[in-house]
Order: C-alpha cells, then structure tokens, then sequence
C-alpha cells in the first residue's frame, strides 16, 4: 500500500514566466505510482509547459519539481540520467527522420543506456509487437502514417523502461481516424500500471482512463477532482464554461 | 522518403501545353546556339585560328601528358583545399553554435573575415608575406592553403545552415531520451543536417577548384600553369584556352551531377541502409 501511495511526480509551488506573462502560477501537482493524470484546459493555459517542465525541456522560475523523491537536476550528467527515466511522447511524433522505425528504438538505450545492440533489437522488435507497427520495423518514420507514427514514438520512450511517461497532446496532429489507435495503446499502458501525465482535449478517454482530471487556466490550477465528478458536477465557472464550450461544437 | 529530387516538389508535371511550349523554347535555343558557334568559328577562320600550327600540337602525346600533370596537380589541389576548408569550416561552425561567448565570438569573427576577403588576397599572402617569416611552403601548399582558408568560412556557414534546419523537435527528443549536448549532436543532429548541405558543399568545391587557377601566381604547376607555358611554347593562345576551359567545364559538370546524385540518395535510401549495416 504504502509503495502505491510513493509520489513519482511531484510539484510544488511552481511559477514561471515568459517575459510578462505568467504562465504557471503557483503550480502544486502530484503523480503518484501507476497513477493516470490528465490535464485538460483552454489554449495557452500553460499545459504544454507544465508537462515539458517535468523534463526540464522548460526550466521554472521558482518553487520545486521532485521525480522519485528527488529534486530535478539542474544539467549535465544528472539531469540526462532523470530524464532518461521518463518517457515523453510530443504532438509532432519527433521520430528521428534519419533512422528506421527499428533504429528509433534502439538508438537511445544503446547510446545512454549502453544496452548492448542484440538486445535493443529484441526489445525494440518486443515493444513495436506491443503497439502493433513491428511490420514498419525497416522503415524510415516518413513513410509511416501519423498514428504509426505516433504509436512508434510511444514505444521509443517504453524502449528506455521510463518510471513515468509524459505526454503532450499525443493525438492533436493526428487524423480522427487514427486518434483510437493511439488512445488504445495508451489505455493500455495505464492499465499495465505506468504512471502517467497526459495533457489531451480527448474527453472520453479522459473520463475513461484519468484517475484524476486537472483543470488548469491561465496558469493556475483551477479545479482538481475524480473525472466522475470533474466532468459530473465541475466546481468553478471556468470549468463549467470550458466544458460548455466543448459540446458546443 | 517518399519525396523525390527538390525539382519534383517545385515544378508540378508539365500538361500538354506547357510540353508544347517547352518544346519550342527548346528549338528556339538550340538554333541561337548553332548561330552563335557559326559566327565564333567563322571568326576563327577568317582570323586564322583554325589554321594547322594552332592545333596540331594536340596530336602530340606529349602535350596530353603535359595537360594531365597540370589537371592531376589542380585535383589535388582542389580536392586536398576542400578537405581542409571542410574540417576548418565544421570546427567554426561548432564554434559558433557554442554556449561560450568568447569561442563563438572568435569563430563568427573569423567566418566573417574570411567570407569578407578575397581569395587573391590569401594567395598574396601567402606568396608574399608567409616565406618573409620563415616559414618554408612548397608552391602546392601556397595555393592550397589559401583557397582552403578562403573557402572555410562559407563551408562553416553552410553547415550552420544546415544544423539550424534540422526541426527542434528532434533534438528535445532526444533530450527526453537522456542524450547530452555532444553526442546528440553527432547522432541526431549532424547526421540530418549533412543531408541538407551536401549541395552546398559540392558547390563550394567546385569554386576551390576554380580558385585553384590562380596556382601559377605562386608558380604552381596546375593545369592552368601548363596551359600557358604551351601558350608560349606554340604561341597558341586561342586554341589552348579553349581546350582548357572544355576541361574545367567538364569537371565541374560531372562534380554537379555527382551532387545531384549523392543528394538523391542520401534522402531515398540512407537510413534504410544503416539499419542493415
Ligand atoms: N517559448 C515561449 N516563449 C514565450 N511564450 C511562450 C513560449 N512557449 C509558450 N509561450 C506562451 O505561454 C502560454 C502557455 O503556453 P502552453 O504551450 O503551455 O499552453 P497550452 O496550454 O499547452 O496551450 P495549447 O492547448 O494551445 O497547446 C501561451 O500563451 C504561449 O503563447
Ligand atoms: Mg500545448
């Protein structure tokens, strides 16, 4: 029980600016082991910058981000171990255009994880098994379709065995009728237990598949609940006319 | 990738009357350049260009041999300036892109001076200055060394170029992955963006080639050195440039073909490759 309950990703009091704007305003966030989190929220709300700042792909201007109970590193060797830990998967897929779909997979655990190069083949071969694009192996990612694409990209982060996965909008570039084949594999990441914190403007996966749904505007984190009640009986106003304005259109 | 060549993204397929069109634009060039080879031949003629003694040296073997020491010389020259104007021009540009203020000062400074300097000047450096201080250079190395260094700032540019338009996505990727600054670079980055400049560079090969002629200055003997001293030799002026410049014309023809073709490759065929390797 109590190793369930061990956060993974932990904010506190977190703030950031660009420039004027103030883009996380005091941001207190927990992920706890095997945990599914999804943050929903207007454009410009600041979840893209949440998410990115858990790699420290964005750095933060004060308050604290553990991962595992320890304080992110600010650079260099420290800082590429922690983030070789979590998994990150973008919106653009960010597959290396120069490699094959297999080389994606290999690459990083050979070079940072000095893998050797037999076994980052049979795990990688494993994982694309796993995420249904193990016949696109041989090919460079261009040739592969967005959600191919997509889902490959997802087991190129599971190829480093990452404590958690972060993922940011993963299906806003997609097609809608790949977006399923990419929520189907997340699904099932979450119920193989991987801890996760997805920022997505799909609802019904979020329903389904969020233990908790945060609510963020304007940099703040408005409203934070269960997604039976969030999406049920949304506290706030924001988050009521945010969700208005979803089924609106 | 599923793209082609560059030609096919900005041209679409001609249709039928663009190909007409196309057609005539053709005849029509080709007949202005029939008329332009009649009046110079016609003007050798009656110059007495054409005449014998003009020519018949060619038919020596000796005078091919001569040619191809000088050629051998310029493609060495060329090829060794390259490689060295590359290497000076990748540790500038890694220079530039670094975080450190002095190193990227110092590297942009000496892209711009050697950007901003004509190749001549280099040259007279060399053949003047240098052998001042004591430093002893053969007459191969006084042309190469300055074309490589005249070359190197754009060669640094270019490749800067390059690493610039490799998307950033992939670089926070591979961030994500765990991969640090350097190897990164070299894995990632690098790889991606020797693919975008490999014209470029071919370019910038065929203008060390091209500024290698001014060998004879520094009294080396590459093929434009050799060709004047059979200027002199025959008193053949006309005829001997021309042949020459039919030489360098070709060259650098078949080094733009080879861009084209290694260009294509690389986009089609490179990772697929690798991942066989
Ligand atoms: N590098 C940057 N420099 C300046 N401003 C930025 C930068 N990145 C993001 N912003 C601004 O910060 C705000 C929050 O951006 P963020 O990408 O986190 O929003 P978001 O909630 O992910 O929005 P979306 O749903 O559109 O992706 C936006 O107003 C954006 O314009
Ligand atoms: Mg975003």
């Amino acid at each position: 029980m109590t190793e369930n309950d061990r956060p993974v990703i932990e904010l506190k009091h977190v703030h950031k600016h660009f420039g004027d704007l103030h883009v996380l305003n005091d941001i207190s966030l927990t992920v706890k082991k095997g945990e599914v989190v999804v943050i929903i929220g207007p454009s410009g709300s600041g979840k893209s910058t949440l998410c990115r700042a858990v790699n420290r792909l964005e750095t933060i201007d004060s308050g604290e981000i553990l991962f595992e109970g320890e304080p992110l590193p600010r650079e260099g060797r420290k800082l590429a171990e922690m983030r070789a830990r979590i998994g990150m998967v973008f919106q653009s897929f960010n597959l290396f255009a120069h490699r094959t779909v297999l080389d994606n997979l290999t690459i990083a655990p050979c070079d940072v994880l000095k893998t050797s190069k037999k076994e980052a083949r049979q795990e990688a071969m494993r994982l694309l098994e796993r995420v249904g694009v193990a016949d696109q192996a041989n090919k460079v990612p261009a040739q592969l379709s967005g959600g191919q694409q997509q889902r490959a990209a997802i087991a190129r982060a599971l190829a480093m065995h990452p404590k958690a996965m972060l993922f940011d909008e993963p299906t806003s570039a997609l097609d809608p009728e790949m977006i399923g084949e990419v929520l189907n594999v997340m699904a099932e990441l979450a119920k193989d237990g991987m801890t996760m914190l997805i920022v997505t403007h799909e609802m019904n996966f979020a329903r389904k598949v969020a233990d908790r749904v945060v609510f963020m505007d304007g940099g703040c984190i408005v409203e934070e609940n269960t997604p039976e009640a969030f999406f049920g009986h949304p506290k706030s106003q924001r988050a009521k006319d945010f969700l208005s304005s979803l089924t609106a259109h | 990738m599923k793209t082609g060549s560059i030609r096919d993204i900005l041209y679409e397929a001609p249709g039928p009357k663009a190909r007409r069109r196309i057609a005539w634009a053709t005849a029509g060039a080709l007949l202005l350049l029939a008329a332009l080879l009649f009046i110079v031949v016609r003007q050798f003629y009656v110059t007495g260009q054409l005449g014998e003694r003009y020519w018949a040296f060619f038919g020596k073997l000796t005078t091919w041999r001569f040619l191809g020491e000088g050629l051998l010389t310029t493609v060495e020259a060329a090829i060794t300036g390259s490689a060295i104007s590359f290497a000076l021009g990748f540790l500038l540009m890694r220079g530039r892109l670094q975080k450190n203020r002095l190193l990227r000062w110092a590297s942009t400074g000496i892209i711009e001076f050697t950007r901003g300097v004509p190749t001549l000047l280099f040259i007279y450096f060399f053949f003047l200055v240098v052998p001042q201080t004591g430093w002893k250079l053969s007459a191969f190395w006084k042309i190469t060394l300055p074309c490589a260094i005249s070359a190197c700032g754009v060669v640094a540019e270019a490749l800067r170029g390059g690493v610039n338009a490799v998307p950033k996505g992939q670089r926070e990727a591979a961030l994500s992955l765990g991969y640090r600054e350097t190897r990164l670079f070299y894995r990632i980055i690098f790889p991606q963006a020797i693919r975008f400049v490999i014209p470029s560079l071919i370019a910038e090969l065929v203008i060390v080639l091209k500024d290698t002629t001014f060998a004879s200055i520094v009294s080396c003997a590459d093929l434009m050195q050799n060709a004047k001293v059979l200027i002199s030799n025959y008193d053949a002026l006309l005829s001997i440039y021309l042949v020459v410049a039919v030489i360098y014309i070709l060259i650098n023809y078949l080094l733009n073909k080879l861009s084209d073709r290694l260009a294509r490759r690389m986009n089609r065929a490179g990772a697929a490759e690798r991942s066989a390797a």
